[in-house]
């Protein structure tokens, strides 16, 4: 079918794609989807919660303030500001709010007006609260700053913004999958249950959540339940109390076709006595108010319709709105009776145009309703309290602006958002430059990671340039945690007003109009509906198009390519036998992405737009505006037909992929030739790149990260990928090109390790230095007693001994460039005693402080960096200390190169044992043979090759997915430079100078440092501290603590039968303790020092008590069995006798 | 009997055939110029100010790693054996000093030449254009390096060679018998000893480095690949810190002293026992 002529697409180059796409992510930037989304929150949602939801009668009893109302008008936004504890208030900065733990918000106000009868009496600025800003958002003045400016308040220019500073600490929002709402999805349900098919939707409005299930059971009957109903109640009687009293009303609210009237029958005759529209609501209201009187039942049921029955149609009691929440009914139930019929599929809903990523400002407007209903309740009740007498109320007075602030804050702090999710903020992941970016690109799904869920793990082809198929995690969040593809844009919701205007002019018939004529019997309708297509739009009917839905679907995308509709207005049909429908989208986080548009099989993408393109007369956007690149919907994308590459163009596509490689996300596209790869071995780099080594942050000398590092050389990789540009990971790289050759040499690099050339190591390779941060702030406590920074007498309380104290300063605090190590103080403080109130009760007014100070965690050492002295938010003294150590790469040390090779370090060898090439190379790394064979990680061979080309041609090697320099170009340049094209050279072992056997295959390949090293990992303990409780040694590094002598080991010694080394292990080593047990009632004995003998708890000095030898552990458990009023007892005998029998 | 024949000389680079020489004694040489052979290097750096964005241990390690020149200072300075301890005798260490400073809005590279001698004019950074240290604005650092003779193989700053190979000399057979003329291994030769003069595949050996290209692409297996025996090719790179031949005799040399001081103790031993010759 290549009908087309080569030329007709000859000037789309790879190149001119590429440029356009480059254009595109420069554009839409990485972190952007966050941006925007919360750019519209404060521009739109905030200003629509705040005037929909701002209203107070205000209560009183004076007849002639009757009708007065507060109104909440308009909303204002102010600038980064602190108020400080002595109260001025301070402009800050992102780093200021980093280094002070401090919240970077803006203060919020809303004008709000008292109005009468219509009449404005009083305005006044109401204080709303304190916003935390988005970085680099709208309101953040740092997004309107150069990169000069940037440097001068210490931000990094490259930052990509999209977090929050909360208390100090980087906070994002992690995108939220979420099934789309307000569609219905039918499904057949499992074999057995008493449900044949349901229909299931969720209904969102206003941060209302309504799922919403009509079930057909066994008998053919249609029931349906949402929340407030607490049984499942049939359908036919929530059409009787929406208002359909008539069969034929319902009926015709479901269908116009017999067959599926005829599906009706059951139900139908199954609630015969319940006639009009009062006694259905009698019914559910004796199901949700039983035992009220029949009035206030009625209207509760009336009440509950009208408010949880599709909230997303409307919540007013209107009947026109009860109408059209009956034809969604309808149409719920028609969509269930065709999948019944077997006219249509169950709908799937693992596929990506089901679903709908919530971002920031979409969960902070559902946060912030939430806490400005509050705030309004407050208000009211506080209006209540008081006695008014004019229509001069003075709001602010009554305002309390800190529940917004303190429930947004705490949120955001903790990731417990509102509705019960938990982790929707997390703490920016800061490890390297890709961490960062992938954290903000990452999407959640709320599935329980407990169960299986296999179908939504697994990769739905409709994720194709959508979700990277590479970067997840392994494990039991695989497939529920996701990163977006670089290809995607997220739609911001467009105003379907906008759309409805357009598609009426169409010649769509709203819905209720077809729905009345088919009542009355119109003879036009009833004779052509069959043959009209439903239109729905955000998946509620809207009505219906005279024709094919095919027509109306194309007709939507010509206005769209048009610049008629918005770009982000997404239309699909469907056409089979039965069904002829078209669904039209426009709401908020839909996963698009940009496709070249093509028509007949041309794309519109001619020579003279690329020319234009290209000398820069029109931009990406123009693109979009012209239709030549649109944007296309997981829906829309079914309709169409999308050529990967020019030469598969044919008259019947549709489309052309803009830029295939752009189906990875950020982590994946570090990998070079990764279409060579075996695909976990990406999905293994994809994890890999966010742990690797490198410049996190271009200020990190300014940052106070809790742990942070920073390698010393970080090198751009010779082999590219065309991405590592544009997403920064060249200015920020995290690696270094290492020369590596692949050989077994001593046998110290099996199973994956590695050995480095110790004389590489010792001139500065993949040196890094680790920064741990600790800070103390001096807390004021009631009662006027607060911490004190200082150096600590000798006489308070857990004194460390002098030395420890040794390294501080007057002033308490260590001075930089210091020396320390494990136990070393850094900040010395003292605080009041605890428990001041007992000891005053016990006569000892204890006035000895305790010791509080910070020491070096336990395996650390190293070198003050930095020490700064500010205030905290509360105005205490807050002191951070930053303390650096450097890291040489040594034996057990984490290295990988992009391929998911990992490897510890198992040997270090100086230069003049290693192999050297006939040049005088010596690799920096040895990687051994059987790494490759069954990984079959060719990319990293290919990446090899190309590292060499590039090194020896002082260039870089584009090493771009399908689109990369050809292997087989490179193994010719090679050739040319002198080298063997296998990428193999000769070697000779540098212990004994011989010619090893076979050449050797060598190249440049880039590595990684990962951030698991010997020097935080690395303990042994023969003694030290116990548990208080249990007298066990204690549990970890940090701790000093023991090594588990766990469940296996002691199986195994049991096994082979040593009972003294049993013995010795699980008691003698860890919690032996001698009780004196009475022989008479076989309890637990004690030593009376005063009498200076034994005595037992039943019989006093008449017991006969016995030392026995016990773990302390087990001696606990008698003590708790005791306390659940158990009366254990110990059975003694003699142990010789026992062990000699008879 | 031995002998030397030298292919290549300059400041930096000499490369020798050795003749003669088992290659065991051969690659003694090879390795005693990398690890063996004195040379001044930086070993302790005292700060007395440090503004600038790199640590002291980052600024430490880049002034290690310029190379200083060692020529005179070999026989100068004393040997690291006795520099050991915290209190080495005099003779040990010298010192050089790098001072500089910014004022606002300014930016300054320091480069080797910044770091000035002390006491020894002659102990210096061979090449004064290697950037040290890049200082923003208002930065200042004032640093003190005390560097003394070192081997490479306590650390790979103290080895005056970078590069230091020893290769056999290859000798490449064409069976002509065998040989079909494919023209195979002419395509894949990267160092082009190999071409066809006549009908015939010659084969140049002064080119091949033995990469075996020529008989894994050669069917009839024609090509055989050997070595000279005892006949080894020697090149030596030096960092500039010392003459690439002076390194070549002082590589000779500290195996000399170390067999000597092999041999006395040897006799020190036979002496104890009572025997001796
Ligand atoms: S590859 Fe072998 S057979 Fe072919 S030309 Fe070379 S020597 Fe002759
Ligand atoms: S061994 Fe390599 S360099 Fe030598 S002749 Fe054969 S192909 Fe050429």
């Amino acid at each position: 079918m290549m009908s087309l002529a080569e030329g007709a697409v000859s000037h789309i180059t790879s190149e001119v794609r590429w440029r356009i796409f480059k254009d595109f992510l420069q554009d839409v930037g990485l972190a952007r989807h966050h941006i925007e989304s919360f750019n519209s929150f404060v521009e739109i949602g905030l200003k629509d919660i705040v005037s929909s939801l701002g209203v107070i009668e205000v209560p009183t009893k004076e007849p002639s303030l009757k009708g007065l109302v507060i109104e909440f008008v308009d909303v204002s936004i102010g600038t980064p500001k602190f108020y400080e504890v002595e109260g001025h208030v301070v402009d800050v900065t992102p780093m200021m709010a980093r280094l002070r733990n401090l919240t970077y918000s803006v203060p919020v106000s809303a004008k709000v007006v008292v109005k009468k009868d219509g009449n404005v009496l009083y305005e006044d600025e109401v204080p709303l609260c304190s916003l935390p800003v988005m970085v680099r958002s709208k309101i953040d003045p740092t997004s309107r700053m150069d990169r000069k400016e940037l440097a001068e308040i210490g931000e990094d220019w490259r930052d990509p913004g999209g977090y929050f500073i909360v208390n100090g600490s980087e906070r994002v929002i992690v995108a939220q999958e979420d099934l789309a709402p307000n569609r219905v999805f039918v499904e057949k349900a499992e074999m057995g249950a008493n449900i044949t098919h349901s229909a299931k939707m969720i209904s969102v409005s206003a941060g209302l959540r309504v799922p919403t299930i009509v079930d057909r059971l066994k008998d053919g009957t249609l029931v349906i339940n949402f929340p407030p109903l607490l049984a499942k109640v049939p359908v036919v009687i929530v059409m009787k109390a929406l208002g359909l009293t008539t069969d034929k009303e319902i009926v015709y609210a479901v269908s116009h076709d017999p067959e599926i009237q005829q599906e009706l029958l059951p139900s139908l005759l199954q609630v015969q006595e319940i006639r009009t529209r009062d006694d259905a609501l009698d019914y559910i209201g004796a199901r949700i108010a039983a035992g009220q009187v029949a009035e206030a039942r009625r209207k509760r049921a009336e009440e509950v319709l009208d408010r949880y029955l599709f909230p997303h149609i409307g919540t007013d009691p209107s009947p026109s709105t009860r109408l059209m929440k009956a034809l969604y009914l309808g149409q719920m139930v028609c969509k269930l009776i065709e999948l019944v019929l077997g006219r249509r599929e169950p709908d799937d809903r693992d596929h990506y145009g089901n679903r709908r990523l919530r971002l920031a400002g979409d969960l902070l407007a559902q946060l912030f309703r939430v806490a400005f209903r509050q705030y309004i309740d407050e208000l009211r009740s506080a209006l209540e309290r008081i006695t008014i007498r004019s229509g001069r109320i003075n709001v602010k007075a009554f305002a309390r602006p800190d529940i917004i602030t303190e429930r947004i804050r705490h949120a955001l702090a903790t990731g417990n958002w509102v509705g019960g999710k938990t982790g929707v903020s997390q703490m920016l992941d800061r490890t390297n430059w890709i961490s960062t970016l992938s954290h903000l690109r990452r999407t959640v799904s709320p599935l329980s990671r407990g169960q299986p869920h296999f179908e939504a793990r697994d990769v739905h082809g409709t994720q194709f340039g959508r979700i990277c198929i590479f970067e997840t995690p392994e494990g039991p969040n695989c497939g529920l945690v996701k990163n977006l593809s670089l290809y995607v844009k997220i739609s911001s919701g467009v105003n379907p007003g906008e759309i409805r205007s357009v598609i009426k002019k169409l010649g769509v018939i709203p819905a209720e109009e077809v729905y009345e004529k088919l009542l009355n019997g119109d003879p036009e309708i009833v004779e052509n509906i069959s043959s009209y297509a439903k239109v729905f739009l955000n998946g509620t009917l809207i009505g219906y198009y005279v024709g094919s839905s095919e027509t109306l679907a194309k007709a939507i995308i010509h206005l769209r390519r048009r610049g008629r509709l918005h770009p982000e207005v997404n239309v699909k049909y469907i056409k089979t036998e039965y069904v002829n429908e078209v669904y039209i989208n426009t709401d908020e986080g839909r996963v698009l992405r940009p496709l070249i548009v093509v028509e007949n099989g041309k794309p519109k993408l001619t020579e003279d737009i690329v020319s234009d393109y290209l000398s820069g007369k029109i931009t990406f956007s123009d693109l979009v505006r012209k239709g030549i690149i649109e944007f296309i919907d997981p829906d829309e994308e079914e309709n169409a037909y999308i050529a990967m590459d020019t030469s598969d163009l044919t008259p019947e596509h549709t489309h052309l992929e803009l830029w295939p490689p752009a189906i990875v996300g950020v982590a994946a596209a570090t990998i070079p030739f990764l279409e060579h790869n075996q695909s976990p071995r990406n999905t293994y780099q994809a994890a890999m790149a966010k742990q690797a080594l490198g410049l996190y942050a271009a200020n990190y000398n300014l940052r106070f990260d809790s742990r942070a590092h920073v390698l010393h050389y970080p090198q751009k990789p010779l082999v590219q990928t065309r991405f590592l540009d544009v997403i920064g990971y060249n200015d920020r790289p995290a690696g270094q090109n290492f020369v590596i050759a692949v050989l077994s040499f001593t046998g110290y690099n099996m199973e994956d390790a590695i050995i480095l050339n110790k004389s590489s190591v010792e001139r500065g390779l993949a040196r890094s230095t680790f920064f741990r941060e600790y800070s103390t702030e001096e807390l004021r406590y009631a009662g006027g007693q607060m911490d004190k920074i200082e150096i600590p007498e000798p006489s308070v309380r857990g004194y460390r001994g002098r030395e420890n104290y040794a390294l501080l300063d007057e002033d308490g605090i260590v001075s930089p460039e210091t020396k320390v190590s494990s136990g070393n103080v850094l900040v010395g403080k003292t605080s009041p005693p605890r428990f001041m109130e007992e000891y005053k009760e016990l006569g000892i007014i204890s006035t000895t402080r305790r010791d509080t100070s910070i020491t070096l965690r336990h395996g650390d050492k190293g070198v003050v960096d930095t020490v700064l002295l500010t205030v905290s938010a509360d105005g205490n003294k807050l002191v951070r200390v930053k303390v650096r150590d450097l890291r040489i790469p040594e034996i057990g040390d984490k290295f990988a190169s992009r391929h998911g090779q990992k490897g510890v370090v198992g040997l270090l060898v100086p230069q003049y044992d290693m192999p050297y090439t006939p040049d005088g190379i010596t690799p920096d790394v040895i990687i051994n043979p059987h790494a490759l064979p069954s990984r079959m990680t060719v990319g990293q061979l290919i990446e090899s090759i190309a590292g060499k080309v590039g090194a020896l041609a002082g260039r870089l090697v584009d090493g771009t997915p399908f689109y990369g320099e050809k292997p087989e170009n490179l193994r010719m340049e090679l050739l040319l430079r002198g080298y063997p094209s296998d990428g193999t050279e000769p070697m000779y072992d540098g212990r004994t100078g011989e010619l090893l056997a076979n050449p050797v295959f060598i190249g440049v390949v880039y590595y990684q440092r990962l951030h698991h090293m010997v020097a935080d990992k690395m303990h042994a303990r023969a003694r030290g501290p116990i548990q208080l409780l249990t007298r066990q040694p204690t549990e970890g590094r940090a701790r000093e603590g023991g090594l588990r002598f766990g469940e296996m080991e002691r199986d195994c010694i049991i096994g082979h039968g040593a009972a003294m080394l049993l013995q010795e292990r699980m008691l003698e080593s860890s919690d032996k303790v001698v009780v004196y047990v009475c022989s008479d009632c076989g309890l637990v004995g004690w030593f009376d020092r005063k009498r200076n003998r034994y005595v037992c708890p039943l019989h006093g000095d008449k017991g006969r008590l016995s030392p026995v030898k016990v773990s302390y552990a087990f001696k606990l458990l008698l003590q708790e069995l005791m306390s659940m009023l158990i009366y254990p007892r110990l059975i003694l005998g003699d142990k010789y006798e026992a062990i000699g029998g008879e | 009997m031995v002998g030397i024949e030298i292919t290549e000389k300059n400041d930096t680079v000499l490369a020798l055939v050795l003749r003669d020489i088992p290659l065991e004694f051969a690659n003694a040489i090879r390795r005693a110029a990398l690890e063996e052979v004195l040379t001044m290097a930086i070993d302790y750096v005292v700060f007395y100010d440090n503004t600038t964005a790199l640590s002291d241990e980052i600024i430490a390690h880049r002034i290690a790693m310029v190379p200083l020149r060692s020529d005179l200072a070999i026989d100068k300075y004393r040997r690291p054996e006795e520099c050991r301890g915290s209190n080495p005798p005099e003779g040990c260490y010298v010192s050089l000093y790098l001072e500089a400073e910014t004022g606002p809005q300014e930016e300054l590279v320091i480069y080797s030449k910044d770091l000035k001698p002390q006491e020894d004019p002659e102990v210096v950074p061979v090449y004064g254009d290697i950037p040290l240290i890049k200082l923003g604005p208002q930065q200042r650092v004032v640093l003190e390096a005390w560097a003394r003779l070192g081997r490479g193989r306590e650390h790979i700053k103290w080895s005056p060679a970078t590069v230091s190979v020893l290769t056999y000399i290859p000798n490449v057979r064409v069976i002509t018998e065998r040989c079909n003329l494919c023209r195979l291994c002419v395509e894949r030769c990267p160092t082009k000893a190999i071409s066809v003069v006549n009908d015939r595949i010659v084969v140049d050996s002064t080119k091949c480095n033995l990469c075996r290209q020529c008989v894994s692409v050669c069917e009839p297996e024609a090509i055989e690949l050997d070595w000279e025996k005892d006949r080894y090719r020697l090149l030596i790179e030096s960092s500039g810190s010392l003459k690439p031949e002076r390194i070549f005799l002082e590589a000779v040399l500290q195996i000399k002293t170390k067999l000597l001081e092999f041999q006395r103790s040897f006799k020190e031993v036979f002496s104890g026992v009572g025997g001796g010759s």
